[in-house]
């Protein structure tokens, strides 16, 4: 039994090291074009959709020399960091950010532990069950008792707030930069003189009521390995720590379509391709970034004893040693306490997590320029049940719950675009007399609430020999908001020393 | 003493034994007592030979039939997860005894191999309560 105990104990460092050692030979973190992955969307939304536009050369009746249009739907190169398109970008990308970095990471309670029974005079196991999957139980692993492993796991994203991620379905709207003043002065050639001044009119001048649409494609992956390790320190008291190696991949494509709601007549004033006006133009960019995350340190008191559960106080702290411009990490430290409460009847062992997520600090800044979010407070509280279907096999079932405090809501809605009236109808809205209309489409808008994100899952705790245990489980979103996954599955492997 | 060298030591001698009791000044007392206390002895040593048998068996009724106070059930539940028990048994001291009832230390080191989860060792010194029934000793419970 030693030998074998030997065998899986090495089986299980040789697989660790394997682990540590791939992920050491992992890819430094960058990013395309030395860009912070955070600020990857952003820039291909905000920066780099730009018009085909020769400057006007001298002479042109009216109008200034050297005018191009050419970033006139880039805020950022404009540096209009005002432009409402912005602040929906802002906070499509601080809420991507923000889940990325935060994603639950598997839990480690400890398997199988024996205790001696007084009542009874020889050994009883801790617990036939080998604990939840993406919670914590009450139970202990007991006195100088270390038990460590690694979890992996797989994440990819195909919804935001309901609106599929990777099929072009999220729209942005970029409006024209307010870059210029048209003064009418009937009866002199040209008829107006237009300046490079900004009047706070869309409106005034003209082309500026023209719009880009800009449609999102987005494959974002992050693949997560997660060392851990808990010591008993007392028969009641654990401390741990986990350590995630994080890889974050984001491909993503923004289709650009010039929405003329004024320049129909004259194509070539907004366009991509001087020979097709009507063309789009598809910006593809990709990144990623691989490296250490933010490390959680954890301690768990189990204050009240009850059978094979009881009551137990636990705090999380999770350090920002993850690089936040890569989304590696979150940005800021995070404190969780949480009381844990479980019990054991038979072969069901329920338990219930109940707890607050105190946060300090800032998420990644997405747009330069703009100040970053500060990262929320949270409400999280899960609950589950294993099922010990036979003495070597566990089966968990939980439900995962977080509500991540005033991070603001983005939701679809149907918005007005005003723009001046090509057909002189419509009421006059300009002091140079331009009459408007408008034009209506459904975009982000930003809400202020709060954000609550569930995710269920379902998995196996299987005790291979020894103090080995294999798990398995796959983790799926139970709501609709926020960033939400495919099915991450996840495995890992545990081993009591 | 081994009283079963592969398995349970009984390590008892009777000076031990007798300082343990208390020796009485009057030398026919003294032999008297010292008659009887070697009667004790054997007795428990059988005793401790019994239980430790009873739990090496993983049989929760065997083991009841010399500690009638224990929760069977929960040592049934037990040794559902074990797939052997060793037991050894030694340092024996009988504490106190009056002849219905007795006090008995002993240093007991028990190794488990589970079902599920690696082997392991505990040792731990037990003071156990024993009460005489009819013409055997049982025990009644732990101190410790």
């Amino acid at each position: 039994m030693c030998a074998r105990r030997s065998t899986l104990g090495s089986a299980f460092l040789t697989a660790s090291i394997s682990a540590i050692a791939v992920l050491a030979g992992a890819r430094p973190a960058r990013a395309q074009q030395n860009l912070p992955l955070a600020q990857l969307l952003p820039d291909l939304i905000l920066r780099d959709i730009t018009l085909n536009s020769p400057p006007l050369p001298a002479g042109v009746p009216g109008a200034p020399e050297g005018l191009t249009h050419t970033a006139h739907f880039s805020p950022i190169e404009a540096g209009e960091l005002n432009n409402p398109v912005v602040g929906i970008v802002q906070g499509f990308t601080t809420q991507m950010a923000t889940q990325f970095a935060t994603f639950p990471l598997g839990s480690s309670s400890g398997g199988m532990s024996y205790v001696f029974d007084e009542s009874v005079g020889t050994f009883r196991r801790a617990s036939m069950s080998f604990g939840p999957l993406f919670a914590e139980r009450a139970l202990t692993i007991g006195r100088h008792k270390l038990n460590a492993g690694f979890n992996y796991q797989r994440t990819s994203y195909n919804r935001f707030e309901g609106q599929g991620l990777d099929d072009g379905s999220i729209k942005f709207y970029l409006r024209h930069n307010d870059c210029c003043t048209v003064v009418l002065t009937p009866g002199v050639a040209p008829g107006f003189i237009l300046t490079t001044v900004p009047n706070g009119t869309r409106i005034n001048t003209p082309f500026e009521g023209d719009l880009i649409e800009a449609s999102l494609s987005l494959k974002a992956t992050t693949n997560t390995a997660a060392f851990f390790a808990n010591y008993g320190v007392t028969n009641r008291w654990d401390v741990g720590i986990a350590v995630p190696v994080v890889n974050v991949n984001i491909e993503a494509s923004v289709t650009a379509r010039i929405i003329r709601l004024v320049t129909a007549s004259n194509p070539t004033v907004h366009t991509f391709d001087l020979n097709n006006p009507n063309a789009t133009l598809t910006i593809p960019r990709s990144g990623h970034a691989t490296g250490l995350g933010d490390v959680v340190v954890r301690s768990k008191y189990h204050f009240l004893r009850s059978g094979a559960g009881g009551l137990a106080a636990a705090v999380d702290v999770r350090l920002p040693t993850g690089d936040a411009d890569n989304l590696l990490g979150a940005g800021g430290t995070q404190a969780k306490f949480l009381l844990v409460a479980s019990n054991e009847r038979g072969r069901i062992a329920p338990h219930v997590n109940l707890g607050y997520t105190v946060a300090s600090g800032t998420i990644a800044a997405t747009v330069s320029g703009l100040a970053a979010a500060e990262l929320p407070d949270e409400f999280n509280y899960s609950g589950g049940v294993e099922v010990i279907a036979h003495p070597r096999v566990t089966v968990n079932a939980d439900v995962v719950g977080r509500t991540m405090r005033d991070t603001g809501r983005l939701q679809i809605e149907s918005k007005e675009f005003q723009y001046a009236s090509t057909n002189n109808t419509g009421p006059v809205c300009d002091s140079q007399g331009f009459r408007c209309a408008s034009a209506f489409f459904d975009e982000f808008q930003l809400h202020s609430g709060n954000l609550t994100l569930l995710l269920g899952t379902g998995g196996v705790k299987y005790n291979i020999g020894g103090n080995l245990l294999l798990s398995g489980s796959v983790l799926f979103p139970l709501s609709n908001s926020g960033l939400r996954s495919r099915a991450t599955v996840t495995i890992g492997l545990d081993y009591a020393f | 003493m081994n009283v079963r060298p592969a398995r349970v030591t009984i390590a008892v001698t009777l000076a031990a034994l007798l300082a343990g009791a208390g020796a009485k000044p009057h030398v026919l007392h003294a032999a008297a007592q010292a008659q009887a206390s070697t009667s004790a002895d054997a007795s428990v040593r059988d005793l401790l030979q019994k239980y430790s048998t009873a739990l090496e068996s993983l049989d929760a009724n065997a083991v009841k039939k010399v500690q009638p106070s224990i929760p069977a059930e929960n040592l049934t539940k037990a040794f559902k997860d074990m797939r052997e028990l060793k037991v050894r048994i030694e340092d024996v001291r009988v504490l106190s005894s009056d002849g219905t009832t007795a006090r008995v230390s002993c240093r007991v080191t028990q190794t488990l191999t589970p079902k599920a989860g690696a082997k392991q060792t505990t040792s731990v010194t037990r003071v156990m309560r024993l009460r005489r029934d009819a013409d055997m000793w049982l025990i009644d419970g732990f101190e410790r």
